[in-house]
Protein backbone atom coordinates (compact mmCIF):
# COMPACT_ATOMS: atom_id res chain seq x y z
CA UNK A 1 0.00 0.00 0.00
CA UNK A 2 1.37 3.28 -0.74
CA UNK A 3 1.04 6.40 1.69
CA UNK A 4 0.94 9.24 -1.36
CA UNK A 5 0.34 8.11 -5.20
CA UNK A 6 1.15 10.64 -8.04
CA UNK A 7 -0.76 9.62 -11.62
CA UNK A 8 1.05 11.84 -13.99
CA UNK A 9 0.86 14.99 -12.24
CA UNK A 10 1.43 18.55 -13.64
CA UNK A 11 1.27 21.80 -11.90
CA UNK A 12 2.23 25.59 -14.32
CA UNK A 13 3.04 28.52 -11.98
CA UNK A 14 2.04 32.19 -13.39
CA UNK A 15 -0.07 30.22 -16.37
CA UNK A 16 -0.66 32.53 -19.30
CA UNK A 17 2.35 34.92 -18.15
CA UNK A 18 5.75 35.12 -19.75
CA UNK A 19 6.42 34.10 -16.30
CA UNK A 20 5.14 30.43 -16.99
CA UNK A 21 6.92 27.80 -15.06
CA UNK A 22 6.15 23.97 -15.34
CA UNK A 23 6.80 23.32 -11.38
CA UNK A 24 5.63 19.75 -11.58
CA UNK A 25 6.01 17.75 -15.36
CA UNK A 26 3.91 14.69 -15.75
CA UNK A 27 5.01 12.80 -12.36
CA UNK A 28 4.08 9.57 -11.58
CA UNK A 29 5.42 7.98 -8.52
CA UNK A 30 4.12 5.56 -5.33
CA UNK A 31 5.48 6.45 -1.79
CA UNK A 32 5.83 3.80 0.81
CA UNK A 33 3.92 4.26 3.14
CA UNK A 34 5.49 3.63 7.65
CA UNK A 35 8.60 4.98 6.85
CA UNK A 36 10.42 8.37 6.42
CA UNK A 37 11.16 9.29 3.26
CA UNK A 38 13.90 12.42 1.92
CA UNK A 39 12.99 14.54 -1.06
CA UNK A 40 15.97 16.21 -2.22
CA UNK A 41 16.42 18.60 -5.40
CA UNK A 42 17.86 22.16 -5.97
CA UNK A 43 16.21 25.14 -6.03
CA UNK A 44 12.94 25.20 -8.21
CA UNK A 45 13.29 21.35 -8.76
CA UNK A 46 9.49 21.49 -7.54
CA UNK A 47 10.03 19.74 -4.40
CA UNK A 48 8.43 22.33 -2.38
CA UNK A 49 5.27 22.61 -5.05
CA UNK A 50 5.01 18.52 -4.80
CA UNK A 51 4.34 19.16 -0.90
CA UNK A 52 1.86 20.91 -1.19
CA UNK A 53 0.39 19.10 -4.21
CA UNK A 54 0.40 16.05 -1.82
CA UNK A 55 -1.92 17.70 0.63
CA UNK A 56 -4.45 18.83 -1.57
CA UNK A 57 -3.16 22.66 -0.97
CA UNK A 58 -2.54 22.91 -4.60
CA UNK A 59 -4.82 21.58 -6.70
CA UNK A 60 -2.96 19.90 -9.94
CA UNK A 61 -3.14 21.26 -13.35
CA UNK A 62 -4.02 17.55 -14.76
CA UNK A 63 -3.27 14.39 -13.29
CA UNK A 64 -4.68 12.55 -10.10
CA UNK A 65 -3.58 12.13 -6.49
CA UNK A 66 -4.21 9.47 -4.16
CA UNK A 67 -3.62 9.19 -0.25
CA UNK A 68 -4.12 5.67 1.23
CA UNK A 69 -5.93 5.25 -1.93
CA UNK A 70 -8.37 7.74 -2.42
CA UNK A 71 -8.36 10.27 -5.23
CA UNK A 72 -8.38 13.09 -2.84
CA UNK A 73 -9.84 15.69 -5.78
CA UNK A 74 -12.44 13.19 -6.84
CA UNK A 75 -14.94 15.75 -4.62
CA UNK A 76 -13.03 18.86 -4.21
CA UNK A 77 -15.68 19.31 -0.83
CA UNK A 78 -13.91 16.75 0.63
CA UNK A 79 -10.27 18.19 0.43
CA UNK A 80 -10.20 19.33 3.96
CA UNK A 81 -10.08 16.08 5.09
CA UNK A 82 -7.05 14.80 3.20
CA UNK A 83 -5.30 18.04 5.20
CA UNK A 84 -6.00 16.53 7.93
CA UNK A 85 -5.10 12.65 7.52
CA UNK A 86 -1.34 14.72 5.62
CA UNK A 87 -0.40 17.60 7.89
CA UNK A 88 1.73 20.06 6.16
CA UNK A 89 4.55 22.03 7.88
CA UNK A 90 5.27 24.66 5.55
CA UNK A 91 9.30 26.11 6.14
CA UNK A 92 10.05 28.15 8.81
CA UNK A 93 6.99 27.42 10.08
CA UNK A 94 7.79 29.26 13.44
CA UNK A 95 6.73 32.57 11.60
CA UNK A 96 3.31 31.48 11.33
CA UNK A 97 2.79 31.50 15.12
CA UNK A 98 0.35 33.34 16.28
CA UNK A 99 -1.80 32.62 19.65
CA UNK A 100 -1.43 33.91 23.25
CA UNK A 101 -0.04 31.11 24.11
CA UNK A 102 2.18 27.76 22.90
CA UNK A 103 -0.72 25.76 24.66
CA UNK A 104 -3.59 27.36 22.25
CA UNK A 105 -1.35 27.79 19.31
CA UNK A 106 -0.73 24.09 19.07
CA UNK A 107 -4.71 23.96 19.97
CA UNK A 108 -5.83 25.40 16.87
CA UNK A 109 -5.27 22.32 14.56
CA UNK A 110 -7.12 20.04 16.87
CA UNK A 111 -10.07 22.15 17.50
CA UNK A 112 -10.61 22.56 13.47
CA UNK A 113 -10.89 19.15 13.28
CA UNK A 114 -13.88 19.75 15.99
CA UNK A 115 -12.41 17.65 18.39
CA UNK A 116 -14.08 18.06 22.68
CA UNK A 117 -11.72 19.69 24.98
CA UNK A 118 -10.28 17.13 26.66
CA UNK A 119 -9.40 15.33 23.50
CA UNK A 120 -7.72 18.72 22.31
CA UNK A 121 -6.11 18.79 26.12
CA UNK A 122 -4.64 15.28 25.76
CA UNK A 123 -3.63 15.65 22.14
CA UNK A 124 -1.77 19.33 22.97
CA UNK A 125 0.30 17.42 26.18
CA UNK A 126 0.98 14.25 24.00
CA UNK A 127 2.70 16.51 20.74
CA UNK A 128 4.44 19.17 22.99
CA UNK A 129 5.84 16.46 24.89
CA UNK A 130 6.71 14.53 21.28
CA UNK A 131 8.70 17.35 20.18
CA UNK A 132 10.49 18.02 22.93
CA UNK A 133 8.11 21.57 24.03
CA UNK A 134 8.40 21.10 28.28
CA UNK A 135 5.22 21.62 30.25
CA UNK A 136 6.31 24.94 31.90
CA UNK A 137 6.34 26.37 28.28
CA UNK A 138 2.77 25.68 27.45
CA UNK A 139 1.49 28.77 29.23
CA UNK A 140 4.27 30.81 28.24
CA UNK A 141 4.32 33.56 24.68
CA UNK A 142 5.02 31.48 21.38
CA UNK A 143 6.72 35.01 20.77
CA UNK A 144 8.87 34.34 24.26
CA UNK A 145 10.46 31.19 23.16
CA UNK A 146 14.16 30.57 21.31
CA UNK A 147 13.75 29.63 17.42
CA UNK A 148 14.52 26.22 17.96
CA UNK A 149 11.67 25.94 20.40
CA UNK A 150 9.58 28.26 18.30
CA UNK A 151 10.19 25.54 15.65
CA UNK A 152 9.16 22.77 17.49
CA UNK A 153 5.84 24.54 18.56
CA UNK A 154 4.81 24.90 15.11
CA UNK A 155 5.63 21.38 14.41
CA UNK A 156 3.56 20.07 16.98
CA UNK A 157 0.59 21.86 16.01
CA UNK A 158 0.55 19.58 13.72
CA UNK A 159 1.86 16.25 15.54
CA UNK A 160 -1.67 17.37 17.49
CA UNK A 161 -3.81 16.97 14.64
CA UNK A 162 -2.40 12.87 14.53
CA UNK A 163 -1.87 12.99 10.70
CA UNK A 164 -1.20 9.47 9.37
CA UNK A 165 1.42 11.21 6.69
CA UNK A 166 3.33 14.08 7.80
CA UNK A 167 4.91 16.18 5.12
CA UNK A 168 7.78 18.52 6.14
CA UNK A 169 9.28 21.49 4.23
CA UNK A 170 12.86 21.59 5.20
CA UNK A 171 12.02 21.58 9.06
CA UNK A 172 15.89 21.75 10.12
CA UNK A 173 16.85 24.98 7.85
CA UNK A 174 18.72 27.15 9.80
CA UNK A 175 18.98 25.45 12.76
CA UNK A 176 22.76 24.82 14.56
CA UNK A 177 23.46 21.27 14.52
CA UNK A 178 22.07 20.14 18.17
CA UNK A 179 19.01 22.00 17.83
CA UNK A 180 19.16 20.20 13.92
CA UNK A 181 19.44 16.78 15.34
CA UNK A 182 17.05 17.03 18.31
CA UNK A 183 14.13 18.37 15.79
CA UNK A 184 14.84 15.29 13.12
CA UNK A 185 15.20 12.86 16.12
CA UNK A 186 11.81 14.07 17.39
CA UNK A 187 9.98 13.55 14.08
CA UNK A 188 11.75 10.04 13.32
CA UNK A 189 10.19 9.21 16.82
CA UNK A 190 7.19 10.57 15.95
CA UNK A 191 7.22 8.78 13.22
CA UNK A 192 8.08 5.23 14.77
CA UNK A 193 6.08 5.35 17.28
CA UNK A 194 2.84 6.21 15.43
CA UNK A 195 4.06 3.69 12.85
CA UNK A 196 2.87 7.08 10.43
CA UNK A 197 4.58 8.42 6.80
CA UNK A 198 7.14 11.32 7.00
CA UNK A 199 8.21 12.65 4.20
CA UNK A 200 10.74 15.33 4.39
CA UNK A 201 12.41 18.31 2.11
CA UNK A 202 16.17 19.12 3.05
CA UNK A 203 19.16 20.22 1.42
CA UNK A 204 21.41 18.55 3.72
CA UNK A 205 22.88 15.09 1.87
CA UNK A 206 24.14 14.37 5.32
CA UNK A 207 20.91 14.76 7.37
CA UNK A 208 18.87 12.68 4.42
CA UNK A 209 21.37 9.77 4.72
CA UNK A 210 21.26 9.79 8.23
CA UNK A 211 17.92 9.91 8.96
CA UNK A 212 15.78 8.36 5.86
CA UNK A 213 14.38 5.06 4.55
CA UNK A 214 14.06 5.81 1.26
CA UNK A 215 14.89 9.18 -0.28
CA UNK A 216 13.18 10.77 -3.48
CA UNK A 217 15.25 12.98 -6.50
CA UNK A 218 13.47 15.89 -7.99
CA UNK A 219 14.80 17.49 -11.00
CA UNK A 220 12.94 20.06 -13.17
CA UNK A 221 9.56 19.14 -12.22
CA UNK A 222 10.48 15.77 -12.91
CA UNK A 223 11.26 12.57 -10.46
CA UNK A 224 14.87 11.90 -10.78
CA UNK A 225 15.21 8.86 -8.98
CA UNK A 226 13.61 7.31 -6.01
CA UNK A 227 15.38 4.78 -3.73
CA UNK A 228 17.22 4.06 -0.56
CA UNK A 229 20.07 6.27 0.64
CA UNK A 230 22.54 3.38 -0.90
CA UNK A 231 20.93 3.61 -4.34
CA UNK A 232 20.58 7.02 -4.55
CA UNK A 233 23.80 8.30 -3.52
CA UNK A 234 25.76 5.19 -5.22
CA UNK A 235 25.67 7.26 -8.58
CA UNK A 236 27.31 10.09 -7.59
CA UNK A 237 28.23 11.72 -11.11
CA UNK A 238 24.65 12.00 -11.67
CA UNK A 239 23.54 13.69 -8.87
CA UNK A 240 26.39 16.13 -8.95
CA UNK A 241 24.83 16.62 -12.80
CA UNK A 242 21.94 17.73 -11.47
CA UNK A 243 23.57 20.57 -8.73
CA UNK A 244 23.27 17.79 -5.45
CA UNK A 245 26.30 16.54 -3.82
CA UNK A 246 26.64 13.47 -2.21
CA UNK A 247 27.63 13.51 1.86
CA UNK A 248 31.57 14.60 2.25
CA UNK A 249 31.77 11.12 3.79
CA UNK A 250 30.68 9.28 0.71
CA UNK A 251 33.34 11.47 -1.17
CA UNK A 252 36.26 10.26 1.14
CA UNK A 253 35.39 6.55 0.05
CA UNK A 254 35.09 7.08 -3.48
CA UNK A 255 38.41 8.60 -3.13
CA UNK A 256 39.67 5.58 -1.52
CA UNK A 257 38.70 3.49 -4.27
CA UNK A 258 40.46 5.71 -6.73
CA UNK A 259 43.64 5.36 -4.93
CA UNK A 260 43.25 1.60 -5.50
CA UNK A 261 41.72 0.65 -2.48
CA UNK A 262 39.08 -2.22 -2.33
CA UNK A 263 36.44 0.03 -0.63
CA UNK A 264 32.58 -0.08 -1.08
CA UNK A 265 31.86 2.58 -1.91
CA UNK A 266 27.60 2.64 -1.07
CA UNK A 267 28.54 3.74 2.61
CA UNK A 268 26.57 7.56 3.70
CA UNK A 269 27.35 7.55 7.15
CA UNK A 270 30.38 8.48 9.72
CA UNK A 271 29.15 4.95 11.16
CA UNK A 272 29.40 2.98 8.09
CA UNK A 273 32.90 4.25 6.83
CA UNK A 274 33.83 3.55 10.26
CA UNK A 275 32.82 0.26 10.00
CA UNK A 276 34.26 -0.14 6.39
CA UNK A 277 37.21 1.03 6.97
CA UNK A 278 37.85 -1.27 10.11
CA UNK A 279 36.72 -4.32 7.93
CA UNK A 280 39.72 -3.19 5.27
CA UNK A 281 42.33 -3.05 7.81
CA UNK A 282 41.18 -6.41 9.17
CA UNK A 283 40.49 -5.02 12.68
CA UNK A 284 37.07 -6.37 14.72
CA UNK A 285 34.94 -3.71 13.83
CA UNK A 286 33.35 -4.31 17.36
CA UNK B 1 52.48 43.92 9.36
CA UNK B 2 48.90 43.42 8.17
CA UNK B 3 46.62 45.82 9.31
CA UNK B 4 43.90 45.26 12.05
CA UNK B 5 40.58 46.13 10.41
CA UNK B 6 38.54 44.86 13.88
CA UNK B 7 39.25 45.34 16.97
CA UNK B 8 37.41 43.90 20.33
CA UNK B 9 38.61 44.47 23.85
CA UNK B 10 36.40 43.30 26.42
CA UNK B 11 33.64 44.01 24.34
CA UNK B 12 30.24 43.33 25.61
CA UNK B 13 26.43 43.61 24.70
CA UNK B 14 23.61 43.70 26.65
CA UNK B 15 20.12 44.51 26.14
CA UNK B 16 17.13 45.70 28.77
CA UNK B 17 14.18 42.98 29.78
CA UNK B 18 10.96 44.35 29.78
CA UNK B 19 10.79 43.78 34.06
CA UNK B 20 14.59 46.60 33.82
CA UNK B 21 16.59 43.56 34.05
CA UNK B 22 19.39 42.97 31.42
CA UNK B 23 20.73 39.97 29.25
CA UNK B 24 23.94 39.55 28.43
CA UNK B 25 24.87 38.31 25.18
CA UNK B 26 28.36 39.43 24.84
CA UNK B 27 30.46 39.04 27.42
CA UNK B 28 34.10 40.65 27.40
CA UNK B 29 35.06 39.11 24.17
CA UNK B 30 38.57 39.94 22.56
CA UNK B 31 38.66 39.22 18.71
CA UNK B 32 41.22 41.14 16.44
CA UNK B 33 40.58 40.81 13.02
CA UNK B 34 43.54 41.64 10.27
CA UNK B 35 42.67 43.15 6.12
CA UNK B 36 42.25 40.85 3.94
CA UNK B 37 41.49 37.47 6.26
CA UNK B 38 38.61 34.85 5.38
CA UNK B 39 37.24 34.06 9.07
CA UNK B 40 34.34 32.18 9.90
CA UNK B 41 32.57 32.74 13.08
CA UNK B 42 30.43 29.50 14.32
CA UNK B 43 28.55 29.00 17.43
CA UNK B 44 25.34 27.51 18.46
CA UNK B 45 21.91 29.52 18.03
CA UNK B 46 21.86 32.17 20.72
CA UNK B 47 25.54 31.96 21.23
CA UNK B 48 26.06 36.00 20.42
CA UNK B 49 27.74 35.40 17.09
CA UNK B 50 25.19 37.74 14.93
CA UNK B 51 25.51 40.04 17.72
CA UNK B 52 29.30 40.24 17.24
CA UNK B 53 28.53 40.68 13.23
CA UNK B 54 26.13 43.78 13.94
CA UNK B 55 28.65 45.56 16.37
CA UNK B 56 31.03 45.19 13.68
CA UNK B 57 29.04 47.76 11.72
CA UNK B 58 27.26 49.41 14.06
CA UNK B 59 23.80 48.68 13.84
CA UNK B 60 24.07 47.87 17.29
CA UNK B 61 25.88 49.48 19.73
CA UNK B 62 28.43 48.28 22.68
CA UNK B 63 27.48 48.19 26.06
CA UNK B 64 30.80 48.01 27.35
CA UNK B 65 34.27 47.58 26.27
CA UNK B 66 35.98 49.14 23.83
CA UNK B 67 35.63 48.06 19.81
CA UNK B 68 38.02 49.61 16.68
CA UNK B 69 37.26 49.72 13.37
CA UNK B 70 39.76 50.58 10.83
CA UNK B 71 41.79 51.56 13.59
CA UNK B 72 39.20 54.04 15.16
CA UNK B 73 37.88 53.46 18.43
CA UNK B 74 34.26 54.15 18.18
CA UNK B 75 32.87 56.38 20.76
CA UNK B 76 29.08 56.52 20.74
CA UNK B 77 28.91 60.23 21.91
CA UNK B 78 30.99 61.78 19.50
CA UNK B 79 30.36 59.63 16.53
CA UNK B 80 28.98 62.12 13.78
CA UNK B 81 26.36 60.53 11.57
CA UNK B 82 28.99 61.07 8.66
CA UNK B 83 31.48 58.31 10.33
CA UNK B 84 28.68 55.94 11.01
CA UNK B 85 27.45 56.08 7.36
CA UNK B 86 31.42 55.69 6.13
CA UNK B 87 31.66 52.57 8.60
CA UNK B 88 28.37 51.21 7.10
CA UNK B 89 29.72 51.44 4.00
CA UNK B 90 33.29 50.04 4.68
CA UNK B 91 31.51 46.46 6.32
CA UNK B 92 28.77 45.24 4.43
CA UNK B 93 26.17 42.85 5.50
CA UNK B 94 24.36 39.98 3.53
CA UNK B 95 21.38 38.42 5.84
CA UNK B 96 20.00 34.82 6.18
CA UNK B 97 16.85 35.49 3.89
CA UNK B 98 17.09 35.88 -0.02
CA UNK B 99 14.08 37.12 -0.19
CA UNK B 100 14.48 40.28 2.44
CA UNK B 101 17.02 41.87 0.86
CA UNK B 102 16.35 42.68 -2.93
CA UNK B 103 14.33 46.23 -2.95
CA UNK B 104 14.01 46.84 -6.50
CA UNK B 105 12.07 45.36 -9.12
CA UNK B 106 15.23 44.87 -11.76
CA UNK B 107 19.04 43.69 -10.76
CA UNK B 108 20.68 46.55 -11.65
CA UNK B 109 18.56 48.79 -10.03
CA UNK B 110 18.93 46.97 -6.60
CA UNK B 111 23.30 47.03 -7.03
CA UNK B 112 22.09 50.77 -7.71
CA UNK B 113 20.15 51.51 -4.64
CA UNK B 114 23.18 51.76 -2.26
CA UNK B 115 25.48 54.16 -4.33
CA UNK B 116 22.31 55.83 -4.93
CA UNK B 117 21.56 56.39 -1.20
CA UNK B 118 25.34 57.47 -0.75
CA UNK B 119 25.47 60.36 -3.31
CA UNK B 120 27.41 58.81 -6.39
CA UNK B 121 27.12 61.14 -9.29
CA UNK B 122 25.04 59.39 -11.71
CA UNK B 123 27.92 58.83 -14.38
CA UNK B 124 29.99 56.70 -11.85
CA UNK B 125 27.11 54.78 -10.85
CA UNK B 126 26.70 52.84 -14.21
CA UNK B 127 30.49 51.73 -14.54
CA UNK B 128 30.37 50.38 -10.13
CA UNK B 129 26.67 48.44 -11.03
CA UNK B 130 28.81 46.93 -13.82
CA UNK B 131 31.60 46.25 -12.23
CA UNK B 132 29.87 44.85 -9.29
CA UNK B 133 27.97 42.39 -11.34
CA UNK B 134 30.77 40.74 -13.28
CA UNK B 135 32.36 40.44 -9.62
CA UNK B 136 30.14 38.18 -8.85
CA UNK B 137 29.23 36.50 -12.07
CA UNK B 138 25.80 37.72 -12.59
CA UNK B 139 26.21 40.38 -15.56
CA UNK B 140 24.02 38.29 -17.57
CA UNK B 141 20.95 38.99 -15.06
CA UNK B 142 21.11 42.25 -14.90
CA UNK B 143 17.85 43.39 -16.65
CA UNK B 144 16.13 40.20 -14.91
CA UNK B 145 13.66 40.61 -11.92
CA UNK B 146 15.63 39.21 -8.40
CA UNK B 147 12.11 36.83 -8.43
CA UNK B 148 13.10 35.29 -11.45
CA UNK B 149 16.45 34.25 -9.95
CA UNK B 150 17.50 31.47 -7.31
CA UNK B 151 18.27 31.55 -3.82
CA UNK B 152 21.94 31.92 -4.44
CA UNK B 153 22.12 34.37 -7.37
CA UNK B 154 20.14 36.45 -5.01
CA UNK B 155 22.56 36.34 -2.83
CA UNK B 156 25.34 36.96 -5.07
CA UNK B 157 23.01 40.25 -5.93
CA UNK B 158 22.92 41.27 -2.86
CA UNK B 159 26.96 40.75 -2.44
CA UNK B 160 26.55 42.46 -5.61
CA UNK B 161 24.86 45.60 -3.66
CA UNK B 162 27.67 45.66 -1.07
CA UNK B 163 30.47 45.81 -3.37
CA UNK B 164 28.97 48.66 -5.34
CA UNK B 165 29.78 50.51 -1.78
CA UNK B 166 33.26 49.68 -2.06
CA UNK B 167 33.58 48.22 1.19
CA UNK B 168 36.65 46.69 3.01
CA UNK B 169 34.56 44.01 4.84
CA UNK B 170 31.95 41.58 3.95
CA UNK B 171 30.34 39.78 6.88
CA UNK B 172 27.50 36.80 5.77
CA UNK B 173 25.37 36.40 8.55
CA UNK B 174 24.09 33.08 8.05
CA UNK B 175 23.68 33.76 4.43
CA UNK B 176 24.06 30.11 3.08
CA UNK B 177 21.57 28.90 5.33
CA UNK B 178 18.34 29.18 3.19
CA UNK B 179 20.62 27.57 0.03
CA UNK B 180 20.81 24.18 -1.70
CA UNK B 181 23.87 22.64 -2.01
CA UNK B 182 25.05 24.46 -5.32
CA UNK B 183 24.12 27.68 -4.28
CA UNK B 184 25.58 27.28 -1.18
CA UNK B 185 28.76 26.84 -3.33
CA UNK B 186 28.28 29.48 -5.78
CA UNK B 187 28.48 32.61 -2.67
CA UNK B 188 31.53 30.64 -1.67
CA UNK B 189 33.03 30.85 -4.51
CA UNK B 190 32.47 33.85 -4.83
CA UNK B 191 33.22 35.38 -1.27
CA UNK B 192 36.57 33.55 -1.49
CA UNK B 193 37.52 35.12 -4.91
CA UNK B 194 36.00 38.59 -3.65
CA UNK B 195 38.89 37.15 -0.44
CA UNK B 196 41.60 36.74 -2.89
CA UNK B 197 41.20 39.91 -4.12
CA UNK B 198 41.83 41.81 -0.70
CA UNK B 199 38.45 42.20 0.83
CA UNK B 200 37.80 40.72 4.83
CA UNK B 201 35.91 38.16 5.20
CA UNK B 202 33.33 37.00 8.41
CA UNK B 203 31.45 34.20 7.52
CA UNK B 204 28.72 33.36 9.87
CA UNK B 205 27.69 29.79 9.71
CA UNK B 206 25.87 26.54 10.85
CA UNK B 207 27.99 24.34 7.90
CA UNK B 208 30.68 22.95 9.59
CA UNK B 209 32.82 22.18 5.84
CA UNK B 210 32.28 25.55 4.71
CA UNK B 211 34.93 26.91 7.60
CA UNK B 212 37.09 24.50 6.30
CA UNK B 213 38.72 26.67 4.11
CA UNK B 214 39.22 29.94 6.05
CA UNK B 215 41.93 31.28 6.96
CA UNK B 216 40.95 31.03 10.84
CA UNK B 217 37.76 29.99 13.02
CA UNK B 218 36.18 31.47 15.69
CA UNK B 219 34.01 29.32 17.92
CA UNK B 220 32.10 31.95 20.08
CA UNK B 221 29.94 29.89 23.04
CA UNK B 222 27.27 31.91 25.73
CA UNK B 223 28.79 34.95 24.59
CA UNK B 224 32.27 34.63 24.46
CA UNK B 225 35.17 33.15 22.57
CA UNK B 226 35.30 29.60 23.16
CA UNK B 227 38.02 28.36 20.50
CA UNK B 228 40.11 30.37 18.22
CA UNK B 229 42.60 29.13 15.25
CA UNK B 230 43.64 27.56 12.46
CA UNK B 231 40.23 24.88 10.86
CA UNK B 232 42.61 22.46 11.59
CA UNK B 233 43.01 23.49 15.15
CA UNK B 234 39.81 24.29 16.05
CA UNK B 235 38.58 20.95 14.45
CA UNK B 236 40.62 19.21 16.76
CA UNK B 237 38.71 19.83 19.94
CA UNK B 238 35.87 17.55 19.17
CA UNK B 239 34.31 17.25 22.75
CA UNK B 240 34.52 21.03 23.32
CA UNK B 241 32.48 21.49 20.27
CA UNK B 242 30.23 19.12 20.86
CA UNK B 243 29.41 20.62 24.27
CA UNK B 244 28.67 24.32 22.50
CA UNK B 245 25.95 22.34 20.24
CA UNK B 246 28.50 22.04 17.40
CA UNK B 247 29.84 19.03 15.36
CA UNK B 248 33.22 18.43 13.22
CA UNK B 249 32.82 17.57 9.56
CA UNK B 250 32.38 14.03 8.63
CA UNK B 251 36.12 13.37 7.50
CA UNK B 252 37.37 14.89 11.21
CA UNK B 253 34.61 12.67 13.32
CA UNK B 254 35.95 9.89 11.10
CA UNK B 255 39.68 10.43 11.62
CA UNK B 256 38.94 11.03 15.89
CA UNK B 257 37.40 7.30 15.39
CA UNK B 258 40.08 5.51 13.83
CA UNK B 259 42.30 7.74 16.39
CA UNK B 260 40.37 6.17 19.34
CA UNK B 261 40.70 2.33 17.78
CA UNK B 262 44.39 3.16 18.34
CA UNK B 263 45.73 3.78 14.60
CA UNK B 264 48.51 6.26 14.00
CA UNK B 265 46.18 9.09 12.18
CA UNK B 266 46.47 12.80 11.47
CA UNK B 267 43.63 13.76 13.63
CA UNK B 268 43.00 17.42 11.99
CA UNK B 269 42.05 16.13 8.84
CA UNK B 270 39.95 18.47 7.16
CA UNK B 271 39.39 18.07 3.45
CA UNK B 272 38.11 14.78 1.30
CA UNK B 273 41.42 14.68 -0.61
CA UNK B 274 43.69 14.61 2.84
CA UNK B 275 41.55 12.30 5.07
CA UNK B 276 41.72 9.33 2.14
CA UNK B 277 45.24 9.59 1.12
CA UNK B 278 45.98 9.13 5.10
CA UNK B 279 43.88 6.70 5.45
CA UNK B 280 44.67 4.75 2.25
CA UNK B 281 48.16 4.77 3.22
CA UNK B 282 46.84 3.16 7.07
CA UNK B 283 45.16 0.69 4.77
CA UNK B 284 48.02 -0.62 2.57
CA UNK B 285 50.05 -0.63 5.25
CA UNK B 286 48.38 -2.89 7.19
CA UNK B 287 47.52 -5.27 3.87
CA UNK B 288 51.40 -5.80 3.67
Amino acid sequence: MSSIRFDNVSYIYAKGTPFEKEALDGVSIELDEGMTIGIIGHTGSGKSTMAQVMNGLIKPDSGDVYIHGENIWADPKNIKKYRFIAGLVFQYPEYQLFEETVYKDIAFGPKNMGLDDAEIDARIKWAAGTVGITADLLNKSPFDLSGGQKRRVAIAGIVAMRPSIMILDEPAAGLDPRGRDEILSNIIRYQRESSSTVIMISHSMEDMARYCDKILVMNHGKVFRYGTPAEIFSDSDSLENIGLAVPQITRVMRRLKQLGNDVNTAVYTVDEAHREILRLIGGDGK
Amino acid sequence: MSETVIKAENLSFSYKEDDGSSTEVLNGVNISIERGSFVAVLGHNGSGKSTFAKLCNLIIMPTDGTLSLFGKRIDEKTLTEDELFEIRRRVGMVFQNPDNQLVATIVEEDVAFGPENIGVPSNQIRKRVDDALALVGMSEFKKHSPHQLSGGQKQRVAIAGILALNPDIIILDEATAMLDPAGRREVLDTVHRLNREGKTILHITHYMEEAIDADRVIVINDGNVLIDGTPKEVFSHTELLSDAGLDVPQTTDLAHRLINDGYAIDGDLLDVEECAAEISSIIKGKAK
